[in-house]
């Protein structure tokens, strides 16, 4: 295509402007300035044209144009100021606003509402409608998250068609039509979506409010932070509003090069915990038994006189980081290392834990997490995307409605198993034998798509299994044959990659040097101190005894000494000889690495509560007790100043070998988080924690029948001596022989099943308990 | 005058909707001597020469609309368009109830024409009968080898399903109707692009009315110089009138196009004894209103439209002297509004809001300034509405108000403030009455 071709040049009110062939004459406005009101047209879906505000003269055409779905052509002169262009724009203002309700002063909307914006910039300023309105009921909460108040509606479908596009769970639907048209969900049962919270900013009205901010601030009145969410390992960028030094809510920032404008609804309303008032406020030392307030001069040289007298022997370990920044998770290793002289320190507690020799490549992105709109081939190897890095399926789902292909792999399928083009099951200890016989139909498409981006996003499923380095092995094989293709091991959670770098990892030093004198993991942490004990075990945000209930029981009677340093008094921390409380991650400064690698700042998103330190500060008290001095060096900092961090993939111990599938006739067991679990931070957000669905072990309906059990009855998860109660889900998405295992529920800890969490072991299922 | 019935001719015939008296009847003929015999470009340009234009409402010219599916497309769709909602209609009703096979061997010449294996036929809900009946059809043809792979020993398969609509004006409309095959909700789609480029499914699709491709044997069988030999220069063929409201025998008549208005009232028994003609809408209520005048106007679609009306789909609604007009504008309108999709503004608000005023005008509370409101809310839906329903909303009732002001007057004049301005009322949302 020459550049006369691909490339027009339109007047719009006298100007000139030149646009890419296929823009739209709105885009085109967009360009030079020319302001032209919008409702359902939002940049980020295809045009719709359904609400007919965007209406402008085009000479030689005779009826007003909707600007958001007419592609700009050649020579084309349009007006957006005519009287004909101005007149028709205040009759839809006009008709869009009868059934409005005018409630602007009592709606969360009202003041940054485009429907309130453009009415003063484009309406007709008087109204000719003298009759009844519209009037619903109000307001109906579609879930415990998402008020809708119907009469504010303007039908522009955005919603909806998030669901469609967007998202790919169609969570919200029309219901009825003419006037009587509704925003509901598929059989009127409570919205389900990962992703609704992004439905309330796009709604160019108040009629999908949160139900967390309602009527809690106007937005004239916040003060906005950028900073990021430390939730999962994607890092979405996050803007805080703030009021009186209070947390009103979070929202999206826009960042092309991570979540766009999007995020998932613990980005969007998992911020109650923050200013929660279970919150700790004071420092609690254990006197005769019982957990009591204490200064924090008290508290820390307690804490610093127990280190002081365990550090001779060297029984000392910690576990935590992953709610840390990447500096506060170097201050913690460097106590430990540098101050206390042990190497037992890891934030992988609850995480897959392998040692460095069986890790082969460590978890990252080839690709960064926007050029996952580009893919034509993204396969899925036993990743569950939406529950684990939910904000990157979003960005590939666009690959995939512009004709990228999908194809899952692993033990049960995603929820959005339907926007795949193939999902082949298999039970676990079965990865490198699917893989293998998948792999000439993967050339194929591979060859198919030459020149474009394909990429593979590995997960838990295939990385926490047995056969991770023969699969990753054909992997880096696949990946010489075929260089455009990108290899993407998501694993991980919070700030792990952060807590990795900074060095809290009994093997790795800061930055990645291997340290000399390994120590243990969380796995060995905790099994060395079921059997020897520990006279001191030191917890920065991790809480086994919630993850390890019956472990923890006889874990705890070996601990000599413990401290938890907590937001919220912890399963943990009730155990604990000295409490330290903490700051929230949206009350300090750091930084955080995702997924990629990327470094990304944090910020204080509002006033900082009295008599709570950060976890950074408590380190370096303790260490000043110790009589040391903690600092962040130089060269530490400086590699944070980097736009990413690539982190050192060694790629040794892999070889490529031919499997021996292991006899088929136990149930293997796999592991599924949840994006919704009942973690600590989960536990504090009333709100989001109404959308945890109960856990339940899900079984193939064919495995259930020869067990003879039936969906909802409750069941024994046995394995070894551990027997956990759990309920059963019969599901067709999972693969014959395979049990998935619910992660991050106290009630049913199969954590305790392999604390390494490691997949494709035995269990037994037997009927039992009361239904 | 005489009927021509041509698509109507075996109607009367017992028992005509089994296979065996419709191939008795000379049936299927046309189909066994084309398909595989003639190539499909020879059936699509002589339907274009025989200047068959659709009978959907539109108009538009049948062989031109079928050569926009692009060459070698792989697959393409034929639907045929039976959602027969606009009021007065009822002539596919009759022809899919009592000569279902007629309109599966037009859908055989035609998916044959534009490369179609498989077809549509998208059937009003409520036409129980019809669709059982053309069930019932589809599948002795399939048993007959007329439907099914390589029909008639030539190279060409076809399959036809009858698919239920759900009860909506808008799935008449070509894209709504797509969407709601699909399964979605029949809302219009965004054109372009249009439906012969992509359609259902993304695929290459016509969308034809059940009158459009009864005509189709008629015209391959009898040739193009036949068929354009009946009726008017713009306007060949015969067609089916549908006459009701206030007529001695309201039904299906069929004549060439340009017949009369008058003629048409008389071969239906003409106005009820005692009473006078009043007025009409000629080709369903979403044209605009004929009155006495217009009594000798040549019902074919270049006539009506240089009369800004429209044939539409020949369902003339006839209303004697009797009729109250501003009782028929509120009362269709209560249609438009309950049947408008939601989709855009206009439409969904302006129907709505319509309604009010005309119910308030028939209650005898109408103002003065209502009426140039009505004018302005019409103009407003039709000129910027996102398909053409609000249109044809707006046409009925622009054009009874203009022919009928003095009667919308009258009534606006039983209310004592009818020249002032309406203020406004406050209202709350959150109290149970308006203050």
């Amino acid at each position: 295509m020459n550049e006369e071709q691909a490339s027009v040049t339109l007047t719009i009110n006298g100007q000139k402007v030149t646009v890419p062939r296929g823009t739209t004459v709105y885009n085109a406005a967009q360009k030079i300035g020319v302001g032209i009101p919008i409702f359902c047209y939002h940049d980020r879906m295809p045009p719709f044209g359904a609400c007919r505000v965007c209406l402008v003269q085009v000479e030689k055409m005779n009826k007003l144009q909707t600007s958001c779905t007419l592609e700009a052509t050649e020579g084309m002169v349009v007006h957006t100021e005519s009287n004909l262009a101005v007149e028709g724009r205040k009759g839809i203002m006009e008709l869009l606003l009868i059934n409005h309700p005018l409630d602007c002063p009592i709606c969360d909307r009202g003041g940054e509402c485009p429907l309130q914006e453009n009415t003063i910039k484009y309406g007709p300023g008087k109204s000719r409608f003298f009759e009844d309105k519209r009037r619903f009921e109000k307001p109906l909460f579609l879930n415990s998250v998402l008020a809708l108040d119907r009469e504010r509606c303007i039908v522009c479908a955005r919603c909806t068609r998030f669901g469609e596009h967007v998202a790919g769970d169609s969570a919200l639907v029309f219901k009825e039509r003419g006037f009587k048209t509704e925003v509901g969900t598929p059989k009127g049962k409570e919205a389900e979506s990962k992703f609704i919270g992004n439905t309330i900013m796009i709604c160019p009205v108040g009629a999908l409010t949160s139900a967390v901010y309602r009527f809690r601030a106007r937005p004239w009145d916040n003060e906005t932070t950028q900073t990021t969410c430390s939730l999962c390992p994607v890092g979405c960028s996050l803007l805080l509003d703030e009021r009186d030094g209070e947390i009103m809510r979070t929202r999206s920032c826009e960042n092309r090069a991570v979540n766009d404008i999007w995020l998932c609804d613990k980005g969007w309303f998992g911020y109650e915990f923050v200013e929660h008032e279970a919150r700790l406020k004071k420092p609690l030392i254990r006197r005769n038994g019982i957990l009591e307030e204490a200064t924090w001069d008290e508290a820390l040289s307690l804490v610093a006189e127990h280190l002081k007298r365990s550090k001779p022997r060297g029984a000392i370990a910690a576990l935590g980081g992953n709610a840390l920044t990447v500096e506060e998770n170097y201050l913690f290793q460097k106590l430990f290392r540098d101050v206390l002289g042990v190497n037992n320190i890891d934030h992988r507690l609850g995480q897959t834990i392998l040692p460095l020799e069986s890790e082969g490549i460590s978890a990252g992105m080839e690709i960064s997490i926007g050029e996952c709109e580009d893919l034509s081939l993204a396969l899925f190897l036993g990743i569950d995307i939406t529950e684990e890095f939910p904000v990157i399926w979003l960005r590939i789902k666009l690959a995939l409605n512009s004709g990228g292909k999908g194809i899952f792999l692993g033990h049960f399928a995603p929820e959005i198993d339907i926007h795949l083009h193939e999902v082949h099951l298999h039970a676990p200890g079965q990865e490198l034998e699917t893989l293998q016989l998948y792999l000439d139909a993967l050339r194929t498409h591979l060859k198919a798509a030459e020149g474009k981006k394909c990429a593979v996003f590995v997960g838990k499923q295939y990385l926490a299994s047995n056969s991770r380095l023969q699969v990753l092995a054909v992997l880096l094989q696949l990946k010489q044959e075929f260089p455009h293709l990108s290899l993407n091991l998501l694993e991980g959670k919070g700030n792990s990659m952060g807590a990795r770098f900074a060095g809290v990892h009994p093997e790795l030093k800061a930055g990645g040097e291997q340290a000399r004198s390994p120590g243990l993991n969380a796995r060995e942490i905790i099994e060395k101190g079921c059997q020897a004990g520990w006279d001191l075990l030191y917890l920065a945000g991790s809480n086994p005894a919630a993850l390890l209930p019956l472990t923890w029981k006889i874990l705890r009677q070996n601990i000599s000494f413990l401290v938890v340093q907590d937001l919220f008094l912890t399963e943990s921390a009730r155990d604990a000889d000295v409490v330290l409380p903490a700051l929230a991650i949206f009350e300090k400064e750091g930084s955080l690495i995702n997924i990629e690698g990327r470094v990304q700042k944090v910020k204080a998103g509002k006033v900082l509560p009295d008599s709570i330190y950060a976890d950074g500060q408590i380190f370096c008290s303790l260490a000043q007790k110790l009589g040391a001095f903690l600092e962040l060096d130089a060269q530490f900092l400086f590699a944070l100043e980097q736009e990413k961090i690539f982190l050192t993939r060694a790629t040794s111990g892999m070889e490529v070998k031919n499997s021996t599938p292991p006899a088929k006739r136990h149930l293997q067991a796999t592991f599924g988080s949840s994006l919704f679990d009942r973690g600590t931070r989960m536990q504090h957000n009333p709100h989001l924690l109404e959308l945890v669905k109960e856990p339940t072990v899900r079984l193939n309906p064919a495995d259930a029948s020869e067990l003879k059990i039936e969906c909802g009855e409750r069941i024994e998860v046995k394995k070894d001596h551990t027997v956990i109660l759990s309920t059963a889900q019969v599901d067709p998405r999972v693969a014959r022989g395979c049990a998935v295992l619910p992660l991050g529920f106290t009630e049913m800890p199969f954590e305790e099943m392999n604390i390494a969490l490691i997949n494709g072991f035995t269990i037994e299922i037997v009927s039992g308990g009361i239904r | 005058m005489d009927e021509m019935r041509v698509l109507l001719a075996h109607i009367d015939t017992p028992n005509q909707t089994a296979i065996d008296t419709y191939i008795a009847g000379g049936g299927y003929k046309t189909a066994k001597n084309a398909i595989g015999k003639i190539t499909p470009e020879q059936i699509v340009t002589c339907v274009t020469k025989s200047g068959l234009r659709g009978r959907g409402g539109a108009g538009f010219v049948t062989g031109k609309k079928w050569s926009f599916i692009p060459k070698n497309s792989e697959i393409a769709y034929l639907v045929c368009n039976c959602d027969e909602s606009e009021p007065g209609t009822f002539k596919d009703r009759l022809l899919i109830e009592k000569d279902p096979h007629l309109l599966i061997e037009g859908m055989i010449l035609a998916s044959y024409a534009i490369g179609a294996k498989k077809a549509f036929i998208y059937c009003r809900g409520e036409y129980y009968e019809g669709m059982a009946t053309l069930q019932r059809a589809v599948q002795e043809a399939k048993q007959k080898g007329m439907l099914g792979e390589n029909i008639f020993g030539s190279s060409f398969s076809l399959d036809i399903v009858v698919h239920p609509g759900a009860g909506a004006y808008i799935a008449g409309e070509e894209t709504a109707q797509l969407n709601s095959l699909e399964g979605f909700r029949a809302t219009p789609r965004l054109k372009p692009p249009f439906p012969a480029i992509s359609g259902l499914y993304g695929k290459p699709t016509i969308i034809n009315n059940v009158e459009t491709l009864c005509n189709v044997v008629h015209i391959v069988d009898r040739g193009a110089e036949w068929f354009q030999s009946i009726g008017t220069p713009q306007s060949s063929g015969t067609k089916i009138f549908q006459i009701s409201g206030h007529i001695q025998n309201p039904g299906c008549y069929e004549f060439p196009m340009g017949i009369s208005l008058r003629s048409l009232l008389d071969a239906a028994g003409g106005i009820p004894q005692g009473r006078t003609f009043k007025a009409c809408y000629p080709g369903g209520s979403s044209s605009c209103i004929l009155t006495e005048q217009d009594l000798d106007i040549a019902m074919a679609f270049e006539t009506l439209e240089a009369r800004k009306s429209a044939l539409g789909t020949a369902s003339v609604i006839v209303m004697d002297d009797s009729a109250d007009m501003v009782k028929v504008s509120h009362r269709l309108m209560q249609f438009y509004q309950n049947e408008s999709c939601g989709k855009c503004t206009p439409c969904r608000e302006g129907t709505r809001w319509l309604v009010q005023i005309l119910a308030r005008i028939e209650a005898g509370k109408g103002t003065l300034y209502d009426l140039t409101m009505i004018d302005q809310i019409c103009d407003q839906m039709s000129e910027t509405s996102f398909c053409p329903l609000a249109v044809g909303a707006a046409f009925p009732i622009v054009s009874t108000l203009k022919e009928f002001r003095a009667e919308f007057e009258a009534r606006i004049r039983c209310n004592p403030t009818y020249e002032e301005e309406p203020k406004m009322k406050i209202s709350y949302p959150y109290l149970s009455k308006s203050v």
